[in-house]
This record gives C-alpha cells, sequence and structure tokens, in this order.
C-alpha cells in the first residue's frame, strides 16, 4: 500500500508559553501530504507554523489533535525516524565532542556503530567539503560549519525522507550553492526532501513541489509551476518609433504604452490576451518589435499577494 | 533488544565523555580529597580516637559528594540538554524518550562510580596509612553510598525532568534532607495525635525513601556488626528506589514538548 | 499570531496497554519497596547505635578554629546534647559525655543559660556528678547569663543535699534572694531557715533584719517578721 512520504490531517496545535498565559495556536487546522521522491518547500513568514510543524513531524511534541504520518508511521514512536534524517535551524551539538566523535555518536545512533560507519563519515565530510576540520571541536566551528556538519550528520545513513529546517541559514554564498548542489543529487537520489527556507530563490531553483503556511494556516500546497504561473502577468513588448495614432489604437486593444528613458516605448500586453494579435498590428505598421518578454511574478511577490 | 541496548550504550558513552569532561567533576573530587585529608587534624581535635573519627569523616564527606555531583551534574544532565536543544540531536534519530534517560543515567552512574572508587581508594589508603585496619564493614558502608549516590542521581533525573534546572537542584537538596531526616516521622507519627496528622506524616515516611538506611557511620564507629542482610536489602532498598525514579523519569519525559 | 484556541477532533489515544503495564510495574515496585524499607527497618532497631561523637571536640581548644562561630557551634553542640540525653534516657541510661558536653557548650558560650539549668538539675542525679555541676554552675555565677538567681539557688541545693553543708547552701540561696527578678523573700525565707539548721541564726536574723528594712512591700514587710519571730521564739 502506498502512502505519502509526510501526511498531515487536520492537524491543531495550542500551546501556552508560560502557566498563567492564555493558549496560542500556533497550527491551524493543517492538512496537506509530501509525496514520495520530491523536493518541497515549506515555506511562510515568520510565526506562520513551519518549526512547529517539523518538530510534530519528528515527534519532538504532540499535535493537540489531527494525525502527522511519516512514511506511514506515527512520528511518536522511534521506528518511524528510521530512514528520516533532520537538519535543524540551529545547529545543537554537544560543544564536547569534535566533529569526528559527532558523527560517529549520530551514525551510532542510527544504525549502530559499525568500522564502515567511518567511511561514510568520511564521505560526508567530504560531500560538505569539512574533511580538514574533522578533530576540530564542535566548539571551535563558525556557524556556517556547523551548519555543514549538520548537513554531513543528515547524509549519513543513507535516508530516504530528508527533513531540514532552514538549512541554508549561516552560509555563505559558497556554502549556500554548495548545498543547493547537495540537495539537487539527492533529488536525482529519488529521495524525499522537505525543507524549511525564508530564501524564496533557493526555493525556485531546488522545489518542485511547495507548501505555504500563514498564521498557521495552510495557504497552498501542490506544484511550484503551478504557483508561479499564477504570477504570470503578460508580455513586455519593446518597439522604437510608435506614433501617437498607434499608441491609440494599442490602448484600445486593451494594452498600455509606457516610454522607457531611453526613449524606446513598452507595449504591456496584459495577461489573457494573445500577444500575436499586437504583433500582426505592428507588422502591418511596419514597426519592428525589438524584444518580447513574458511578464511573470516572483515567487515572493505571489505569496506576497496572497495575503 | 540488541540494538535496543546498542543505542543506550551510545548516549551513555557520549554522556562519560561530557561528564569526564565536565570541570566539576574534578572540583568535588579534590574537595572530597582535601576533606578527607583535613579529617587527619579533625580528628586530634575529636572526643574519640583518631581512625573512629577518620571513618566516621571520611564516610561523610563521601556521602556529601554524592550529593554535590547530583546537584551540580545530574541535574544539569537533562536540563541543559531540554534547555539548550542537544536533545534534538538525539531524539530525532530512531531514538526513544527512554532509551535517551536510561542511556545518560547510566552515562552518568558509571562516570561518579569510578569518581566514588577513587575517593574510595585515597580514603582507604589514608586510613591504613594513619594505622587503621579496613575491615568488611567499611567496605559495606562504601557500597551503601554508592547506592544513595545513585539514588539521589536518579531523583535529580526525575528533578530536571519535571522543572527548570534551578529548581531541581533546590528539589534534590530538599529531597535529600528529607530523606535523611525521614527517620524521625517514625518517631513523630507514632506520638501524634488525631487521625488525619499522623496518618499524613505516615504517607509522607512511605513516599520518601529514608536515605539513613544507607549511613552504617554510628555501627562502624561503635563497632557494632550489621548482619550481611542487612547490607543486601540496603543496596536492594537503593536500586529499587532508583529504578521507581528513573521510570518516573520515563514516562514525565515521554510526555514533554521539547 | 492571533490567540484563538481552536477545537478539533481528538488526536489518537496511545494504546491503553502502555499505561496500564507502566502503572503494574511502578505499583510492583513500591510494595516491593515498602517490604524491604520495614526489613531493614526492623534489622536496625534491634541493633541500634548511638549517635557518633566524631564531631565533638575534646577541649574548647578548638574556638579559634571556628572564627567567630563559636556560639553557633555551642548551640550545635546543645542540640547534639539533648539528642545524646533523650536517646541513652530511653534505651541503656549510660551517659557517659554527658557531662563533657554541658560543660563544653558553656565554655563555648558562657552566657547559654539552659546548659546551666540542665546541669544545675540533671547532672547530679542522673550523671551522679555534683562536683561537675557545681564547677559549671560557679561558672555561670561569673558570667553575665540571665536568671543568675537559680544558678545561685541550684549551687545552694547541691551543697545542702549532696554535701550536707547547709552554711553554705544558706548562703548561696540568700545570694540568689539578692538576685533582681528572683522570688525575693520567699528565697530569703529558706535561706534564714537554712542558716538556723546550721546553726548559725544570727546571720540568719542579720539577713532577715536586712531584707526588712530595705523592702517597702507591706506584704514582703508582713512575712518577714513572722520569720523573725519565728527566730526570737526558738532563742
Amino acid at each position: 500500500m502506498s502512502f505519502p512520504a509526510i501526511e498531515f490531517k487536520n492537524v491543531y496545535k495550542n500551546y501556552r508559553k508560560h502557566f498563567w498565559s492564555r493558549q496560542v495556536a500556533a497550527v491551524v487546522n493543517s492538512s496537506f501530504a509530501v509525496e514520495k521522491n520530491t523536493v518541497t518547500g515549506f515555506i511562510g513568514p515568520n510565526g506562520a507554523g513551519k518549526t512547529t510543524s517539523i518538530k510534530m513531524l519528528l515527534g519532538l511534541i504532540r499535535p493537540t489533535s489531527g494525525t502527522v504520518r511519516i512514511n506511514g508511521s506515527d512520528p511518536l514512536l522511534p521506528s518511524a525516524r528510521k530512514g528520516v534524517s533532520f537538519l535543524s535551524e540551529r545547529p545543537y551539538f554537544y560543544e564536547h565532542l569534535s566533529v569526528r566523535e559527532t558523527l560517529r555518536f549520530a551514525h551510532g545512533l542510527g544504525q549502530g556503530y559499525a568500522k564502515s560507519g567511518d567511511a561514510d563519515i568520511g564521505q560526508a565530510l567530504n560531500a560538505v567539503e569539512l574533511s580538514g576540520a574533522a578533530d576540530a571541536k564542535v566548539k571551535d566551528l563558525s556557524k556556517g560549519m556547523q551548519q555543514r556538519l549538520s548537513m554531513a550528520q543528515a547524509l549519513l545513513g543513507n535516508s530516504d525522507i530528508f527533513i531540514l529546517d532552514e538549512p541554508m541559514s549561516g552560509l555563505d554564498p559558497l556554502g549556500r550553492r554548495l548545498f543547493r548542489e547537495i540537495l539537487l543529487a539527492l533529488a536525482q537520489e529519488g529521495k524525499t526532501i522537505f525543507f524549511s527556507t525564508h530564501i524564496l530563490d533557493d526555493v525556485e531553483s531546488v522545489c518542485s513541489h511547495v507548501v505555504v503556511l500563514s498564521k498557521g494556516r495552510l495557504e497552498y500546497q501542490g506544484q511550484l509551476s503551478q504557483l508561479l504561473s499564477q504570477g504570470q502577468g503578460g508580455t513586455d513588448c519593446v518597439v522604437i518609433g510608435l506614433g501617437d495614432s498607434e499608441k491609440k489604437t494599442l490602448a484600445s486593444m486593451g494594452c498600455v504604452v509606457t516610454k522607457r528613458t531611453d526613449g524606446k516605448d513598452i507595449i504591456e500586453i496584459p495577461a489573457g490576451k494573445d500577444p500575436r494579435q499586437c504583433q500582426q498590428y505592428l507588422c502591418e505598421k511596419g514597426l519592428f518589435c525589438e524584444s518580447m518578454v513574458k511578464r511573470t511574478a516572483s515567487l515572493e511577490e505571489i505569496i506576497y499577494k496572497r495575503k | 533488544m540488541i540494538g535496543y541496548l546498542r543505542a543506550i550504550f551510545e548516549i551513555a558513552s557520549n554522556t562519560f565523555k561530557e561528564t569526564v569532561r565536565n570541570n566539576v567533576l574534578y572540583l568535588v573530587l579534590f574537595f572530597v580529597i582535601a576533606l578527607i585529608i583535613l579529617s587527619v587534624f579533625v580528628a586530634d581535635w575529636s572526643v574519640f580516637a583518631r581512625i573512629q573519627v577518620m571513618e566516621d569523616f571520611g564516610l561523610a564527606t563521601m556521602s556529601l559528594s554524592g550529593l554535590l555531583l547530583a546537584v551540580f551534574i545530574g541535574v544539569g544532565m537533562l536540563g541543559r540538554e531540554i534547555s539548550q536543544k542537544t536533545v534534538y540531536h538525539v531524539i530525532t534519530k530512531p531514538v526513544s524518550r527512554t532509551q535517551f534517560v536510561c542511556g545518560k543515567f547510566a552515562g552518568l552512574l558509571t562516570t561518579l562510580l569510578i569518581n566514588y572508587f577513587v575517593m574510595s581508594v585515597i580514603f582507604l589508603g589514608t586510613l591504613k596509612y594513619l594505622g587503621g585496619a579496613i575491615h568488611v564493614s567499611l567496605i559495606y558502608a562504601i557500597l551503601l553510598i554508592w547506592a544513595e549516590m545513585s539514588l539521589v542521581i536518579s531523583a535529580s533525573i526525575f528533578f530536571s525532568t519535571l522543572t527548570t534546572p534551578m529548581l531541581a537542584s533546590i528539589f534534590s537538596l530538599a529531597f535529600y534532607i528529607a530523606g535523611h531526616l525521614n527517620d524521625l516521622l517514625s518517631i513523630k507519627f507514632v506520638e501524634a495525635k488525631g487521625s488525619l496528622y499522623p496518618a499524613l506524616l505516615k504517607a509522607i515516611y512511605f513516599i520518601l525513601p529514608n536515605l539513613e538506611h544507607f549511613n552504617v557511620r554510628d555501627n562502624i564507629v561503635y563497632g557494632i556488626t550489621l548482619p550481611v542482610s542487612y547490607y543486601s536489602y540496603a543496596i536492594l532498598y537503593g536500586i529499587l528506589y532508583t529504578a521507581l525514579f528513573l521510570t518516573l523519569s520515563c514516562v514525565l519525559f515521554s510526555k514533554k514538548d521539547l | 499570531m492571533c490567540a484563538v484556541f481552536q477545537k478539533g477532533p481528538l488526536v489518537k489515544r496511545a494504546a491503553w496497554h502502555v499505561p496500564l503495564l507502566t502503572g503494574l510495574c511502578v505499583a510492583a515496585l513500591w510494595l516491593t519497596l515498602l517490604n524491604t524499607q520495614n526489613r531493614l527497618t526492623a534489622i536496625r532497631s534491634k541493633l541500634w547505635a548511638p549517635s557518633s561523637m566524631s564531631l565533638i571536640p575534646q577541649s574548647e581548644k578548638i574556638r579559634p578554629y571556628l572564627l567567630g562561630f563559636h556560639t553557633v557551634y555551642a548551640d550545635y553542640l546543645w542540640l547534639r546534647t539533648t539528642i545524646y540525653f533523650g536517646s541513652h534516657f530511653i534505651t541503656d541510661q549510660q551517659y557517659k559525655w554527658l557531662v563533657h558536653m554541658v560543660d563544653l557548650v558553656t565554655k563555648l558560650n558562657p552566657n547559654f543559660y539552659p546548659a546551666y539549668e540542665f546541669a544545675g538539675l540533671m547532672l547530679p542525679d542522673i550523671c551522679k556528678d555534683p562536683d561537675a555541676a557545681r564547677v559549671i554552675l560557679e561558672r555561670g555565677v561569673s558570667s553575665t547569663v540571665e536568671r543568675k538567681w537559680k544558678l545561685y539557688y541550684y549551687l545552694g541545693m547541691i551543697y545542702y543535699r549532696y554535701y550536707d553543708d547547709r552554711q553554705t547552701a544558706a548562703s548561696y540561696i540568700a545570694r540568689a534572694a539578692a538576685q533582681p527578678n528572683s522570688p525575693g523573700y520567699k528565697l530569703a525565707g529558706v535561706a534564714a531557715t537554712l542558716f538556723k539548721k546550721a546553726g548559725a541564726p544570727e546571720e540568719g536574723r542579720m539577713f532577715l533584719e536586712a531584707l526588712y528594712v530595705a523592702s517597702e512591700n507591706p506584704e514582703v514587710k508582713r512575712y518577714i517578721l513572722g520569720k523573725l519571730q519565728g527566730f526570737s521564739n526558738s532563742r
């Protein structure tokens, strides 16, 4: 029987910060599913409930009501976390251990330490370009290096599901590029990746699916391309030498003509209108269309527009 | 089963490394050794013979060090893991919370037993050097102190699952004091009048462990031998209470939102 | 984030047998513990040992090492004394270290009244050591302890009961009567009677006459007059 890699069904999570404080709803009636072998971005503004949802997914907290499943199992059961790797928002490692000791410990917990573990550890360190710091103490590593260590321990154990909470935070541009490459490589291997992030460029470049949360509620779940297509805003056409009568005709066709600073005119053909109609008119008038570009909104613009 | 125990072993090894690299352990050890050596001078002031005083003082110091280790290391162990979120590193693996608590306890206990072994060797060595005999009841007394320490550590872990490290330290201290004063309750509820008050005292007497059962210093100092069965029962008492506190800790920790 | 409590369907409960098994384990542990505790208490009560005297110093020479906390240490020592006395009272009634402990308390804190009272009332009887009691009380009367009249009175009683020295007893009780906050004229009557029995009635009479002149209370004067008449009648 096939089931999604990750499933939330009517999940609510309420909590109190202090004994005397009122209950706060962190997640409200959240229902979504993440299919296997997909790369899903989990996005939303601060306080949307992303980290809370991820914690429920890993059995760190219990939902107030509803069902959370990972690989078809209840995440509160330790067996459900077999084959699942987690990278936390901030690296929470034992400072008294070295990099190698940390990975040995993680490897031992995942599947029991064996001699082959050292080879896996070496591979993981190479993948994140941290081999040179294998014997350094965790407390001596910078934030970026600790983040790489987090990724290295997530790569151990050949997991099928990767749950990453803001994996790119604290990384320099080279580090982010490295992580993107790692994620793409994992995706090619057929792994399921579910990661939350604020950097929407990373979502656009890596993800096939996206789940959008806002104020604890689900805003959108589905394919990224479908979401992006909502932001398609028509076509821009750059023309030289438009006369007043042509401008009037184009305006009657529903197009908006604006002047660019270099003297050229931009014809903004609205969404839904076939640009060939405009192109045909310009040809009849003997005018040359220098460029024709589809006008699309970025993911950030789409998401903010939805509010 | 092997896999289950292997995870506990991994956590215990990690905890052992963490505790051994903790300066507090060495400070307490140094403090205890200093007190054992100081007891030589205290012995000269006392009405009792020097060796008797050293035995009493040395055993009392070792018992007290268990409390210090429980408060400074035991409480912080779990509380710090939760507040600094290093527990995420472990709990997000296929490891149950019970395994985590048991592993933590096993690692801490191993470190402290080694620590106590060093203290005991120094104590017995000093005693021997000053002309005292190392009789078997001394060894039994040390074993009882180890059992008491294990109980206090498990209680401190229990308190740290309940509340913040600061409050858990206070509770551990209060638990130690109350445990040693528990003997007085048995007198009180016999003398007390009414039905509710003696019943309440009796309930407290039976809920709190009686840590005085681990205190055989008076018997050693006066040369009153206790039967071997007493020591067996006392060690069993310590093991059972430790198991009880650990069970409660596992239950509480498994319900906790991290 | 809005603070709205949202109700939803109940989360699936954990299997019922897990908490039941845990509860049974805890209950079994508890019962075994109670049984073990009772056995331990039974064994210990048969082989009771008195509390250790290791922290009781040999002498007051420890005082400089107490860094100014000698009165606190005296308080601790007094607690140990009372516990020592109580535990031996209900068992073997052997008080080997009692005199030493009371003596040490008064040396470390010369103004500690309860120790003197204990010495005066209990040491001559239970420890059969009136000499020790006398030494301790004499130390007390030379200090600034409160209720000094009682110390004089106890000294008087020791001399009367144990040394059969009525004259010295009478002089101590006379001194007790002269102390502030003492029962005054009643003690004076006792002193006078003791003087008479000691074969020194003149001393008794002179003592009463001085008290009569000094007193302004008519009740007291009437009482002393009655006593003086007793002296005159017996001449």
